[in-house]
């Protein structure tokens, strides 16, 4: 395994002795075998740039702040993971060879309020967890989760993570915060400042400024508790399902969702293109079994034997019965106009079993990797998701430009576009390839890289990237040469002066490192 | 507009939900046509403690997981939610000395398990990759800590029910020898043919809980 930057084996060996004494001899993991759980398992042949030196996993705050002892006084530089499914962005793995992984994946209280509606969970706690907590209780609330729902509830909200219910904005939905500084220091976010302020999570605002963000897809703190706002079961959930026939549908599909979202018919929506569907379904050698994309006849049969549109959509809709009712009447109005749509409607009653396949719009989490094998081999997927705006024509021609660059790379165009903001889509492209295929590995990347840059033509960025394009995706918010970059490293440099805390993270690299960068050219 | 009784859905419909009774109903009639000449009670110590799965959407899964049924495992069908799988189905299990976990799937099923069965210990003793994209015979690329030879053998005889004669030997090679020295790995190119609902990939797969 690789040393920490500027660690000698010695130094280092010194300071995981320091770490025992903090979390005992069984949480310091250095041995080649302990640590494969922290590789990227999507990498797209870059994980020996992003090997960790050991691994820590602490139990408490307490723990925590001990750990940031030794790392400001021994130059250990921390790479902060909830459980490390971050997977299509590096999983456990960090920006910086030898980093020390600091794992807090043993952290898994829960508390829920019932009444209020909220949850407080540890970094540890699973969509799974939670579920069954509440399940478990018999509490009448609903999570919203990620697809799959293995990873963790306070990661996924800090990578600013989506669901598919009306609280599928985990971040927005995210209410009350401890975080603990590099200096060992603990606060508390919003009410939370004040001591026992029992509005901690229920009123996101602070008396000043409101300091969560700041600890979101950053490296200036360690997030180790969150509050989130829970959905109460609503007496009817309706799942509405679409399918629209032609590629160009899919400007008048968005014009018309758009408005549904503004007003609030519709509270949240995912459409998927041909391919999306396919690939949670069959695989590819099922429809063609010859080299490069899909030739157009074959995706032709595809969705005629599937039964499938060109693309289809999905939403839930929730709430007293005649308000859906009456929601249903307004949402087939507005696509009938779409020709050759064909709308699908199941409902549920308070209580009812949900069928698994609408459990993700009832924040029923499960875990089914099914588009990972669209090519067969070790199937793996990068991507960096763009935040598009809700306006059809553009984004028909986005889309159109993507497929041409997918197919110039040899991959089918996998495209999702989920709406959980009422203006905007986090337009995933999900790039899926054989991790053991070098050749593969390399086209993956080529693409990915190829995505970011084109995207930056039209001013769009992705809301996440995987680790290894970070640095490319930070540089392109440019305004006022990186006016926003520059405030981040001011932040950076005056909350973690030892630049201890995940460096490289979303482009954000400690001063020392930073200007060995500048320097050449590289991230370190 | 047109108004449909079903839909087939976005990604979270899965096919293996909609034919779990199709697959029950072929895990009845997939008659056994050649495992008890080869998997005999001979075989050391059967896969008595083991839960093989199988995926019904594919007859190779299928055939692969009744031979070892056959010799004492118990066959449970692959459901869409593997987390549900794990959680209800197999970790109970475990504390009732079930000892080892084994499959002829997709690979992602493997990828999810091994992750889903990491805090308890669990081991990836054997994994075979079975491969007919774009090529006219089949290659397999063997690799583990198990004695892998006899489970080479198997395949290169097993032309026509190579996934029994793969099961079949798994349970021997798994129950009979250990072989702890490190992994070893075996790539063979065969003239086996894929049955007609084959991925075109599938993986192999023994995991185990140490006693």
């Amino acid at each position: 395994m690789p040393l920490p930057p500027g660690l000698s084996s010695l130094e280092f060996e010194t300071a995981c002795q320091e770490l025992r004494t903090i979390v005992g001899d069984d949480w310091v993991l250095t041995s080649e075998d302990r640590l494969t759980g922290y590789a990227d398992p999507y990498s797209p042949g870059v994980a020996g740039e992003h090997a960790p030196a050991g691994a820590i996993l602490p139990a408490s705050v307490e723990a925590i702040r001990g750990v940031l002892g030794v790392a400001n006084r021994r130059g250990l530089p921390l790479w902060t993971v909830s459980l490390g499914r971050n997977y299509a962005y590096g999983g456990a793995a960090p920006c910086l060879n030898g980093s020390m992984i600091l794992d807090l994946k043993r952290m898994q209280a829960i508390e829920v309020d019932a009444g209020l509606a909220y949850a407080f969970v540890e970094p540890g706690v699973t969509y799974l967890d939670l579920y069954k907590f509440i399940q478990d209780k018999k509490y009448g609330l609903w999570i919203d989760c990620t697809d799959p729902g293995w990873g963790s509830v306070l990661g996924n909200a800090l990578e600013h993570g989506i669901g598919y219910t009306p609280y599928g904005d985990h971040a927005g939905h995210q209410c009350g915060m401890e975080v603990v500084l590099a200096n060992g220091d603990m606060l508390r976010t919003g009410q939370g400042a004040m001591e026992g302020n029992p509005a901690w999570p229920l009123y996101k605002y602070a008396f000043g400024p409101s300091l969560d963000g700041l600890f979101m897809q950053s490296n200036f703190g360690i997030v180790t508790k969150i509050g989130v706002w829970l959905m109460p079961e609503p007496e009817t959930f309706a799942v509405v399902e679409f399918l629209f026939r032609r590629e160009e549908d899919i400007a008048a599909v968005i014009d018309s969702l758009r408005g549904l979202r503004l007003d609030g018919t519709v509270p949240t929506a995912t459409i998927a293109n041909w391919m999306r569907i396919a690939a949670g379904n069959t695989t590819r050698t099922e429809w063609y079994d010859g080299k490069g994309p899909l030739p157009e006849s074959a995706i032709q049969k595809l969705i005629r034997e599937m039964g499938i549109g060109y693309w289809g959509m999905r939403f839930g809709l929730y709430g007293p019965t005649r308000i859906v009712a009456e929601k249903l009447r307004i949402v087939e109005k507005a696509f009938s106009r779409i020709d050759g749509a064909e709308m699908t409607v199941a409902k549920y009653r308070r209580g009812d079993k949900i069928a698994p396949e609408h459990g993700t719009l009832a924040g029923i989490p499960s875990v089914d990797l099914m588009p990972l094998n669209w090519l067969g081999g070790a199937g793996a997927h990068i991507e960096c998701p763009l935040v598009v705006p809700m306006q059809g024509a553009e984004f028909l021609e986005l889309y159109r430009r993507r497929t041409e660059l997918f197919k110039s790379e040899g991959f089918d165009h996998y495209c999702g576009l989920t709406s959980t903001t009422p203006r905007c889509f986090i337009n995933t492209g999900s790039i899926i390839f054989d991790r053991n295929d070098a050749e593969q590995c390399a086209r993956a990347r080529a693409l990915g890289k190829t995505l970011i840059e084109d995207a930056s033509k039209r001013h769009l960025a992705g809301y996440r990237a995987h680790i290894s394009e970070m640095d490319l995706v930070a540089g392109q918010f440019g305004f006022n040469d990186h006016s926003a970059l520059r405030t981040y490293e001011r932040l950076k440099d005056a909350l973690d002066p030892e630049g201890v805390l995940s460096p490289g993270k979303q482009g954000i690299w400690p001063k020392a490192l930073r200007n060995a960068k500048d320097v050449e050219g590289e991230p370190p | 507009m047109t108004r449909r009784s079903a839909y087939p859905g976005l990604t979270e419909l899965d096919r293996r939900d909609l034919l779990k009774l199709g697959g029950a109903a072929a895990l009845a009639v997939l008659a056994p046509s050649w495992s008890k000449s080869v998997a005999s009670a001979a075989f050391a110590l059967g896969a008595k403690g083991t839960i093989v799965l199988a995926d019904p959407r594919y007859s190779d899964s299928l055939v692969f997981a009744r031979s070892l049924e056959r010799e004492g495992a118990t066959l449970l069908p692959l459901a869409s939610d593997l987390a549900a799988l794990w959680f209800d189905a197999i970790e109970p299990r475990l504390k009732a000395r079930v000892r080892a976990l084994a499959g002829l799937t997709l690979q992602s099923d493997l990828f999810v398990l091994e992750r889903l069965a990491e805090s308890s210990g669990a081991v990836t003793r054997y994994v075979g990759c079975h491969d007919w994209r774009c090529r006219t015979g089949s290659a397999h690329r063997l690799s583990g800590s198990i004695e892998l030879d006899g489970i080479a053998q198997a395949l290169v005889s097993g032309e026509g029910h190579w996934a029994e004669a793969l099961g079949a030997a798994l349970v021997s090679t798994a129950g009979a020898t250990k072989r702890d020295e490190g992994r070893q790995e075996v790539s063979m190119e065969l003239d086996h043919a894929a049955a007609s609902d084959s991925p075109r990939f599938f993986v192999s797969w023994l995991m185990t809980w140490s006693i």
